[in-house]
């Protein structure tokens, strides 16, 4: 075993190979034993997503924006109660991104407005699994905000 | 948004781009994957393993430059921790077990040095794994090695030289 020759030899001897059959055999198991594990998996709210986030991922969820337009959309749907300074919004921009929860996008909507260079945001799978679990989250608590004692204090 | 749409959220399926993503690189990751670790059983997992990470990261973080790259060595790496683990998990367990032989390729050939074989490709460091999967499995030249990990021909040749040097030693020790 001296010669590269012998480690050929050697690899062709003793490296298992799959077959075809053995590959394609497997792949739909595999694929079903993924998916399972995407349901199943438990989404880990990344600490801190707080109310401004949740915003961010509710108005990208209707697609791509830019952050001027994420911006605008928030104040709108929230009518004016969640507002972001240029600062802020991309503070939070920035931290979703490196939870992998929105990525910058490369697509432009509209190829005509590109007169500045604008980012685009969009969400990701793992940004859907976590707006999705949060407005579950929301949806539950929600019935407490009908409670009667709590309204009557106001 | 409504309701209805929030919905449609939960429901979502995995997405087609993360399905589309794994029947493309399905057959490199598994014949990757039951190469290093002679189990069909264990090659399974690995592929199991290293997609549901990539959902869980989210497909289009990062990963979009090279999918094929990133997931390449992402089953090199969960294939040759999975070989390494079963030798610790022997060793703790039952050491008469540690020549157990991983499925034979052929009947007649010698699962127990292809046992000894596979655990000393898993003792390598992985980018060297990486490089002999590969060339031996995979077939690839040199120039295809290079274009797909991103360095050059001449780094992979020196590398692959190093590769089975290393892997020699470790074959000798053992006999």
């Amino acid at each position: 075993m001296t010669r590269q020759g012998t480690m050929d030899e050697l690899f062709a001897r003793l490296l298992p190979s799959a077959s075809q059959e053995q590959i394609e055999g497997a792949r739909g198991r595999v694929l079903a034993r993924v998916r399972a594990g995407a349901v199943e998996e438990p989404v880990a709210l990344p600490l801190g997503l707080n109310h401004g986030d949740y915003h961010i991922l509710l108005v990208l969820s209707e697609g791509e924006r830019h952050g001027y337009a994420i911006l605008a959309e928030v104040a709108e749907v929230t009518e004016g109660a969640t507002r972001f300074g240029p600062g802020t919004l991309y503070t939070s921009i920035k931290r979703l991104q490196t939870a992998g929860l929105i990525e910058e996008s490369t697509n432009r909507p509209d190829p005509k407005i590109n007169d500045e260079p604008r980012r685009y945001y969009r969400l990701t799978a793992m940004g859907q699994k976590v707006l999705a679990a949060e407005s579950e989250r929301l949806a539950a608590r929600l019935p407490h905000a009908h409670n009667p004692q709590i309204l009557r204090s106001i | 948004m409504s309701t209805a749409k929030v919905l449609n959220v939960i429901n979502a399926p995995l997405g087609q781009e993360f399905e589309q993503l794994f029947h493309d690189h399905y057959p490199l990751v598994y014949r990757t994957a039951y190469s290093v670790t002679g189990s069909r059983e264990d090659a399974e997992d690995v592929v199991q393993t290293i997609f549901l990470r990539l959902y869980r990261r989210g497909v289009l973080s990062g990963v979009k430059e090279n999918p094929k790259a990133y997931l390449y060595r992402a089953a090199v790496n969960a294939a040759v921790s999975v070989v390494r683990s079963r030798r610790r998990h022997i060793l703790t367990n039952d050491s008469a077990e540690l020549d157990r032989p991983v499925e034979a390729k052929t009947s007649n050939e010698e699962p127990a040095l292809q046992g000894q074989f596979l655990e000393a490709i898993a003792q390598l460091n992985p980018s060297a794994v990486e490089i002999l999967i590969l060339r031996y499995e995979h077939n690839y030249s040199d120039a295809e090695i290079a274009k797909l990990l991103g360095t050059s021909r001449s780094a992979i040749a020196v590398r692959l030289f190093r590769a089975r040097a290393r892997l020699k030693k470790f074959m000798e020790k053992k006999a």
